[in-house]
């Protein structure tokens, strides 16, 4: 285990081990990056390799440090992150924290606290931290993680030194899975596609045994939406309220059919996401309006919106779906 | 160890050091020299802009042991152990890790003490906004009246969170964003102490995108150093910073407006897959059109935008390509991408899907100018056609000359301009002498002669209302203006020539023009025009006109007939 585990991202990879080598470790990080990119893997490999008893710019990984961290058990370092039950990061576990860093460490030349999610503070909590993150004792390393910079205070974000992760390629993707999970090329390249530069999203797809069926069932259902009678759609809409409960990107599924079509309209042929059905949209593609679409993905981003908030999904659902009839010139 | 950050390896030691603050800087050495140190201050202003450094060299100057100076000397035993954070009587408090009220009340307690080794007890606290109510209230007696020798400086980036009661205890200093010039000269100081090469350029892109705090400027500079090593390049601070090229944009932008999807796309995609997210990209776009909006209306020669000059006259030629609604549309879409990214959903597609909605609302921009454009096109055509068939002044003149004696018909070119090469065509008339203009003609034309005029040059008819035709002489045409009226004389001679023309061609003579002020009381007659502002015509056989058929005449209603200014005439 090192910095290799994370597929990529070589330019973020390079300033931390660079910052190793020319011992200008900062004090206080901001890791930022999409959610999918390996921020919190990056930031506990920068740690290994910084506590690394080797002090080479990578983890050993045979160390004593490198397996404590491994195990979960080392003393100089500990991760804050959202509690069980708890929505957000409290102003108390931030004192804990602050009480925690001010002895000295117990067996390395560093301490090191992670931060995970750190928007999820509460302001307070975030406020209390200032102080420590502006000048915190000689050997503590306090590294926030967050999706995007903009969610945490501004007196945040001006005390730390900014690292940023980046969305990958399809190929660096497709060749992590094919080499870490063994799939047939085929099906690295669609998760790739799919998962648009996130290794840890097409991994965690490909993990899903049912992905790919339900995938087909609901492109097939939503490209001949036109044939479909009023029973089909709540019949269908029920499976859509049982897929909703569980983590498969339903909205995020329907968008991306919306911008095939899109695509394919436009007669924008190789730049298309679900290549697998090319034939299917291209025979939808006379079936909607280019204006209807614009409304329809605004309409999905909204529902997508509503089904985070209390709205009986069984109600949700038809109405997406007749709407999405409805646009149809056809229907 | 972690290497010391720029940040607070370069933190103020004295008042001179502080950068961007001089107003600040100023008053409180000022006080310190006159002897006039406040028990309390407030300093507010937003991150990175020097409060807390400006509260500990206040701390420092105050107990400063040297005389020599108002600014802390530095190394007598009380500078040394104030910034290195051991003083036992610089106390600083994180208000937001001690919030409460009980931490407030501990604070009263230990401030009646004196002070141990220094002339004065300060207290900094800090992010002061945090306290709870219960917590402020508590403070406020003390801040009031605390005991000699203790002062209070507190610090917070959102003094509107603190209470008034507090607020007008303390003596307030704005801290302001600092300029990006100052911040400019301050990168090149530190990267001439710490040894580095630098771009020119790169600091001035650091300093942009610190937006006024330094602190998030030697941040900045912090990351570049372990990013590029010791030498600072405008590429690699650009490439760090995430900050979309401006030849990206451009071409983007560009793509889309000339409808290449497909190139739009691909490029939209490689920006992202290099690593910028969406928002980014999204803001970074709407800087752009903000500048080419900027670029389009003021030109390039304002400083609205610190850019080098080539970039500059580049955008310009951009600007060439779109209309102000275009850009602006340009805008709106992106603003309603970036709503629907906060819907959640995949931003991604959102803004792919937004990249051919912009190019279709481009599109329709352009059609609506057109449509626009037609639209005047086509009000002028009917204006025109208008004046050709129904003209009031066509109607006028078939009465003329039952009413006139030596009335010839081509008087009635007195009509739109417009409708002149139609009326010589039909009537085949020589030109008029001037002789067979007279100022009865000549005055009773004028209000129509003013509106025709109006709807060639509105500003020359403003000019021109104030006057009046006095004289009819050879081929002259004297044009008077009230004393009052100084300002409209001169726009009047200047233009003469204007005029002149304009009227040669509504009467088809030859003419000139001469302007005059009307001196007062020189012609009564004329005065009285003046103030009366519809012209009553006489008919040259004296025969009266009845009121009925001016009224007629005018196309207008009677209103009210008053006897005595008739019989004046």
């Amino acid at each position: 285990m090192s910095f290799n585990i994370i597929p990529g991202q070589h330019k973020t990879k390079k300033i931390l081990q660079d910052s190793i080598k020319n011992q200008r470790i900062n004090h206080a990080y901001l890791f930022t990056g999409n959610n999918g990119l390996g921020k919190l893997e990056m930031a506990r490999e920068f740690t290994r390799a910084v506590l690394c008893n080797k002090n080479g710019v990578d983890a050993c990984g045979e160390c004593l440090s490198c397996k404590k961290i491994e195990h979960h058990n080392h003393p100089d370092f500990k991760i804050t992150e959202v509690l069980k039950d708890h929505k957000r990061i409290l102003i108390d576990q931030i004192r804990e924290m602050q009480k925690e860093i001010s002895y000295k460490p117990y067996e390395s030349e560093y301490k090191i606290y992670i931060i995970n999610q750190a928007a999820k503070m509460t302001v307070q909590a975030q406020n209390s931290l200032l102080k420590t993150l502006e000048e915190p004792p000689k050997y503590a390393i306090i590294i926030l993680i967050n999706e995007s910079k903009n969610e945490l205070i501004p007196t945040i974000v001006s005390r730390c030194q900014e690292v940023k992760l980046y969305n990958q390629s399809k190929d660096v993707i497709k060749d992590y899975l094919k080499k870490h999970y063994n799939l047939s090329p085929k099906k690295s390249l669609l998760y790739a596609t799919i998962a648009r530069g996130k290794y840890k999203k097409a991994v965690n797809l490909s993990s899903k045994n049912d992905f790919i069926d339900n995938r087909e069932v609901i492109i097939k259902f939503i490209t001949n939406i036109d044939k479909k009678d009023n029973f089909a759609i709540y019949n269908f809409s029920e499976k859509l309220v049982e897929l909703s409960d569980t983590d498969f990107p339903l909205f995020e599924l329907m968008l991306s059919l919306l911008r095939d079509i899109l695509v394919m309209k436009r007669d924008v042929k190789d730049n298309i996401i679900n290549f697998d059905y090319k034939e299917l949209i291209s025979n939808t593609v006379d079936k909607f309006d280019i204006y209807k679409i614009y409304e329809l993905t605004g309409m999905v981003n909204k529902y997508n919106d509503y089904s985070d908030k209390n709205i009986k999904k069984e109600l949700l659902f038809p109405s997406l779906l007749f709407k999405i009839r409805n646009s149809n010139n056809i229907g | 160890m972690p290497s010391l950050s720029f940040y607070r390896k370069y933190r103020p030691q004295k008042f001179n050091e502080i950068i961007g603050q001089p107003a600040v800087t100023k008053t409180l050495l000022n006080a310190i020299e006159n002897d006039r140190i406040s028990h309390a201050y407030l300093f507010a202003g937003p991150r990175g802009t020097g409060k807390t450094s400006t509260a500990k060299v206040l701390a420092m100057a105050v107990n400063c042991q040297n005389d020599e100076s108002h600014e802390p000397c530095g190394h007598c035993e009380s500078c040394q152990r104030i910034s290195l954070g051991n003083s036992i009587d610089v106390i600083e408090i994180d208000a937001a890790s001690n919030r409460g009220i009980d931490e407030i009340r501990e604070l009263r307690e230990k401030v009646k003490f004196y002070p141990g080794e220094s002339k004065y007890k300060v207290y900094i606290i800090d992010e002061v906004h945090m306290l709870t109510t219960g917590a402020f209230n508590a403070l406020l007696k003390t801040l009031e009246e605390p005991p000699d020798n203790v002062i209070f400086i507190l610090a917070t980036t959102e003094p509107h969170k603190v209470i008034p009661t507090i607020m007008s205890r303390c003596q307030r200093f704005d801290f302001s964003l600092i300029s990006e010039r100052e911040i400019e000269n301050h990168l090149e100081y530190i990267c001439g102490e710490e040894n580095l090469e630098y771009e020119k350029a790169a600091l001035n892109l650091i300093a942009r995108s610190s937006q006024g705090g330094l602190r998030d400027a030697l941040s900045i500079l912090d990351q570049a150093v372990s990013y590029t090593g010791e030498n600072i390049k405008t590429e690699i601070i650009e490439e760090m910073l995430g900050r979309t090229s401006k030849d990206e944009l451009r071409d983007l932008i560009l793509h889309i407006k000339e409808e290449r999807i497909n190139k739009a796309l691909i490029l939209t995609n490689e920006i992202l897959d290099e690593g910028k997210d969406v928002d980014r990209l999204l803001e970074d776009l709407k800087e752009y059109c903000n500048q080419l909006l900027l670029i389009k209306v003021c030109g390039i020669k304002t400083n609205l935008i610190k850019l080098p000059k080539e970039r500059l006259i580049e955008m310009k030629n951009l600007t060439e390509n779109f209309s102000l609604i275009q850009i602006r549309k340009i805008v709106d879409v992106l603003n309603e991408i970036k709503n629907e990214n906060y819907l959640g959903g995949n931003s991604r597609i959102n803004l792919e899907v937004g990249i051919f909605k912009l190019s279709d609302k481009l599109k329709e921009a352009n059609l609506t100018k057109e449509v626009k454009k037609l639209k005047k096109k086509l009000n002028i055509l009917e204006q025109k056609i208008k004046d050709a068939n129904v003209p009031e002044v066509n109607s006028l003149n078939k009465r003329e000359p039952e009413k006139k004696e030596n009335k010839t018909s081509s008087n009635s070119n007195v009509s739109d301009k417009k409708n002149k090469i139609e009326a010589n065509k039909n009537k085949v008339k020589t030109k008029l002498k001037s002789k067979e203009l007279n100022l009865k003609k000549l005055k009773k034309y004028w209000p129509k002669l003013l509106t025709n005029i109006k709807k060639e040059d509105i500003s020359m008819h403003a000019v021109l209302v104030e006057g009046k035709p006095i004289k009819v002489e050879e081929e002259c045409i004297y044009i008077h203006f009230p004393p009052d009226k100084n300002f409209h004389r001169r726009q009047a001679e200047e233009r003469k020539e204007y005029i002149a023309s304009f009227l040669s061609e509504s009467f088809s003579i030859d003419c000139q023009i001469k302007i005059k002020s009307l001196q007062k009381g020189m012609d009564d007659e004329n005065e009285k025009d003046f103030k009366n502002e519809n012209y009553i015509v006489e008919s040259d056989n004296k025969k009266e006109v009845s009121i009925e058929e001016v009224a007629k005449m005018f196309e207008g209603k009677i209103i009210e007939t008053n006897p005595d200014t008739i019989s004046n005439k």
